[in-house]
């Protein structure tokens, strides 16, 4: 048996699943200190399933709370940058392009040492242990604790990150230290920005995780915890610990892993409709389609793998003008229940429409005087905004299913163009929590070959390798570890077109 | 006008305008750019009619791919030590520096390094938009030769070749990056201020800081059309049109000789016509329902249909709603000589250029 639990900003969501059964199910709210919305949240399905707590085999939780922290700049900690490019690199020093506001609530100072390593692993320059020495002294002096490092090509060849990360590590003991390679690929400044929020966020993961597991443990559960990351893959605890960042998309990816659990469906495009807005993603083979442009987290640009999510401002809460032509963007959100007519309240929304067509009832309809134009009107509208978004997000002219979770699911029409079939699975409220429940582990690799020098297939099956073995070292089984994605890239404007080739492979958790 | 930080973004979009799907991400010199204003002061940019007829100027820009140019950050005095090696190979001293190309970063790098010299940079460049190859720069055209050329990485280790024309020195210089880990920077055509004069595409810099300006500013596409018009005309370029509107439906791309070599299509939103892109880097060819409606060397660019931000052709995705603008040449493109190593038979098209029509 397994336990998923989703805290959110405003709620905390769990599940208790076997296999893909769910045989319990709540919805709390998400408390100031994380512990109690769990602790809610945990005994009550653990009640609902009626199953021993000792029986639970593991626990995924999937959370937006270091997102949210980066949001609204606050439990971020002061980073130093150190960089290992000189010669190279200082004309764009850390933190260039970041929000001024954000930049003060993480800046530590930044530190330029020699080194970094050229595309084919030919050292560039040599590292300078009197600039490493010298660094040490100023964390000390500093008392800088966080420090993020970065170095050119990391991600094919960490060596000089992780001299450096060793040197600092074994003079302070306790000093947090993230090497950029772990967390993110190619693209230098992108891939610092990533670190620099990792390491300033590392104390509030370090606390958030160990009040995730304390939740787990009150509840008499003795299992591994779990956290969802970015592409809806597993991480342990641990790692979450060190790599906060790695979480900060796992919402949209959970509530598509989740759509695609309870209906059995693996490539189809999943609407999830809120309160204020329907958010839009495709799952290819079973996984969040990712996005290509760059990612931006508060301002800040990165380039993580997170799903390609399109959000329009259609969702429950959503208000309906110009006789139905024009529905959302604002949204009276989670007023809802109060300013809703079929709450009492006096505004026109989305779910008013819905509940006047017969879709859904709850509030009391007989408050509602909408006339019967404005509700189709407002339909038809609701309609072109959902088959246009759908559109947009698609990759090919053919026809795919939809299926349709959130609480908003029943404004969603059961028909569309491009869509062969609209799948709105029972307990689609706790879809995210579902997702986390059944998420898999994976591992990514990527290197760059020489098309003319080095040989295809052999470059091929190292990155295959690389994929498979930080899979496996994530915790997934041997055994159902499969290569889900190659995608090769040859280098415009490269004389001796260097090819860059990146490997993704995936696995079910091992269960002890 | 001189370059100010406020410019920044606007001039950022401009070129990325003008790139035509070229010419690499302006990003990352867009933050190296606003570090040294922030501390030097704002860029000069000269106007070509102001220069002495007998100045000396030098182009310059980045030679290598893209994704080097990522992991491998500039300190920012790469570009000076390549004009500093070239005025030592040559025994002369720049006036001023131009932008080989003014579409993408490259249309940056010039004022980088301009900075750290005090010197000005001459508010146009050689291409008027982003082309894969040096000797398609109108310099090289009309005779001017691009060589001695210099090519410096970021330790200041240099290179000075000399060839007998700009093509075998783009093969040439090609290696040399290569062996500088992928990216040097490069100063070439040591020519007059009457060369710029007569050969230089003028006001390119500003015009795409005013270009990028309408790009944020405009309603709608109609707008960006009306307003860029009066802009483009003034720098020499013709009035933009409209080419087609609707969505990518295929995006197919392969790898040729160190190219990016694709086609993209996409459909009217009536679903009634289709138009084909072929793409080497940069937006090359557009064809209608089987005619061909425009060609290099005129301006083919692919804007969001709603933010109206252009889009490199890396990034053209299925699904994107774009509008399709070509921007006629300027007239030194059209002369036989410019047509001979610009029109799409100089990039292995059996296709004779057509001047640009809406369908």
């Amino acid at each position: 048996m397994r336990i998923g639990i989703d805290v959110g900003g405003t709620h905390t969501d769990a599940v208790v699943m076997t296999g893909d059964e769910i045989l319990g199910h709540h919805k709390a709210l998400t408390t100031p200190d994380i512990l109690g919305g769990i602790v809610e949240a945990l005994a009550e399905v653990v009640g609902q399933s009626g199953c021993e707590p000792g029986n639970i085999q593991s626990v995924m939780i999937g959370t937006t709370q270091f997102t949210n922290a980066v949001v609204a700049r606050r439990g971020l900690h002061q980073t130093l940058a150190a960089r290992i490019s000189l010669p190279g690199g200082s004309a764009i020093p850390p933190l260039s392009g970041w929000p001024t506001d954000l930049a003060e609530a993480v800046n530590g100072g930044n530190q330029f040492l020699h080194g970094g390593l050229e595309y084919n692993g030919r050292e560039f320059c040599a590292m300078d242990d009197q600039e490493i020495e010298a660094l040490v002294v100023r964390l000390r002096n500093e008392n800088t604790k966080q420090v993020a490092i970065t170095s050119p090509f990391s991600p094919l060849t960490p060596d000089h990150e992780l001299r450096l990360a060793g040197a600092i590590q074994e003079a302070i003991p306790d000093a947090g230290v993230t090497c950029s390679h772990e967390i993110s690929g190619l693209g230098l400044l992108d891939r610092e920005n990533a670190a620099i929020l990792n390491a300033s966020l590392a104390p509030l993961a370090n606390h958030v995780v160990t009040a995730l597991a304390v939740a787990v443990d009150k509840a008499g559960i003795r299992a591994p915890v779990f956290i969802s990351q970015n592409d809806g893959t597993l991480m342990n605890s641990d790692t979450a610990k060190h790599y906060p960042v790695l979480t900060f998309s796992s919402g949209p990816t959970n509530s598509m892993r989740g759509a695609l659990c309870l209906s059995g469906v693996k490539d189809a495009i999943v609407v999830d409709v809120g309160g204020t807005t329907a958010d839009i993603g495709m799952l290819i083979d079973g996984f969040p389609r990712p996005s290509g442009a760059e990612v931006e987290i508060g301002g800040v640009r990165t380039n993580f793998r997170m799903p390609d999510v399109l959000a329009i401002g259609l969702g429950g809460g959503s208000i309906v003008r110009d006789k139905g032509e024009r529905i959302g963007p604002d949204s009276v959100g989670h007023e809802l229940v109060t300013q809703g007519i079929v709450f009492g309240g006096e505004v026109l929304t989305a779910t008013d429409i819905g509940i006047a067509a017969g879709l859904a009832e709850f509030g009391d309809p007989s408050l509602l005087e909408t006339q019967e134009p404005l509700v189709n009107t407002a339909l038809s509208t609701i309609r072109t905004m959902l088959a246009d978004a759908i559109d947009q997000v698609k990759t090919s002219a053919d026809p795919l299913p939809l299926i349709v979770v959130g609480g908003g699911a029943f404004l969603v029409p059961d028909d569309l163009p491009g869509i062969t079939e609209v799948i709105k699975p029972a307990n689609s409220g706790v879809a995210n929590a579902v997702g986390a429940a059944l998420a898999q582990v994976g591992g990514e690799a990527e290197i760059l070959y020489s098309r003319t020098g080095d040989d295809r297939t052999g470059a091929h099956e190292e990155v295959k390798q690389q994929a498979r073995e930080k899979a496996i070292s994530m915790g997934a089984d041997e055994q159902s570890v499969q290569i889900i994605s190659m995608e090769e890239t040859t280098l415009a404007y490269m004389a001796d077109e260097s090819v860059r080739v990146k490997a993704k492979a995936i696995g079910d958790l091992k269960i002890r | 006008m001189n370059i100010n930080r406020e410019h920044l973004d606007d001039l950022a979009l401009g070129t990325a305008l003008l790139g035509t799907g070229g010419g690499g991400d302006p990003y990352l010199y867009k933050l190296a750019l606003d570090a040294a204003i922030a501390e030097k002061g704002p860029v000069e940019l000269v106007d070509p009619g102001d220069l002495d007829d007998d100045a000396t100027i030098i182009s310059t820009g980045g030679v290598g791919a893209p994704m080097i140019a990522s992991e491998k950050l500039p300190n920012g005095m790469e570009g000076v030590w390549a004009i500093r090696k070239l005025e030592e190979f040559a025994n002369m001293k720049a006036d001023a520096l131009i932008a080989a190309e003014i579409g993408g970063g490259n249309g940056l790098v010039p004022m980088l390094s301009a900075l750290h010299m005090g010197l000005p940079v001459v508010d146009g460049d050689g291409m008027g938009r982003a082309y894969p190859e040096t000797q398609m720069e109108t310099f090289s055209i009309y005779g001017i030769s691009a060589t001695p050329m210099s090519a410096v990485d970021e330790f200041g280790n240099a290179a000075v070749i000399t060839t007998n024309d700009s093509k075998t020195a783009e093969r040439i210089v090609r290696q040399i990056g290569l062996s500088m880990g992928g990216h040097c920077m490069v100063g070439d055509h040591i020519m007059t201020g009457l060369d710029v004069k007569n050969y230089g595409i003028k006001n390119t810099a500003s015009l795409s800081v005013e270009l990028g300006k309408v790009v944020r500013q405009s309603a709608g596409l109609n707008q960006f059309l009306a307003d860029s018009a009066p802009l483009l005309v003034n720098a020499g370029y013709g009035a933009p049109l409209n080419l087609f509107e609707g969505k990518v439906i295929d995006v197919r791309r392969e790898m040729v000789g160190g190219y990016d070599v694709g086609e993209f299509v996409i459909s009217s939103f009536d679903d009634k016509h289709q138009m084909t892109i072929n793409v080497q880097n940069e937006y090359l060819i557009a064809i209608v329902d089987g005619q061909c409606i425009a060609t290099v060397p005129d301006l083919i660019c692919v804007i969001d249909r709603e933010t109206l931000l252009p889009i490199t052709s890396e990034r053209l995705r299925y699904g994107l709603r774009i509008a399709v603008i070509g921007i006629p040449t300027p007239a030194l493109y059209k002369s036989p000589e410019a047509m001979a190593v610009t029109d799409p038979r100089a990039f292995g098209f059996d296709i004779d250029y057509v001047e640009m029509v809406t369908k």
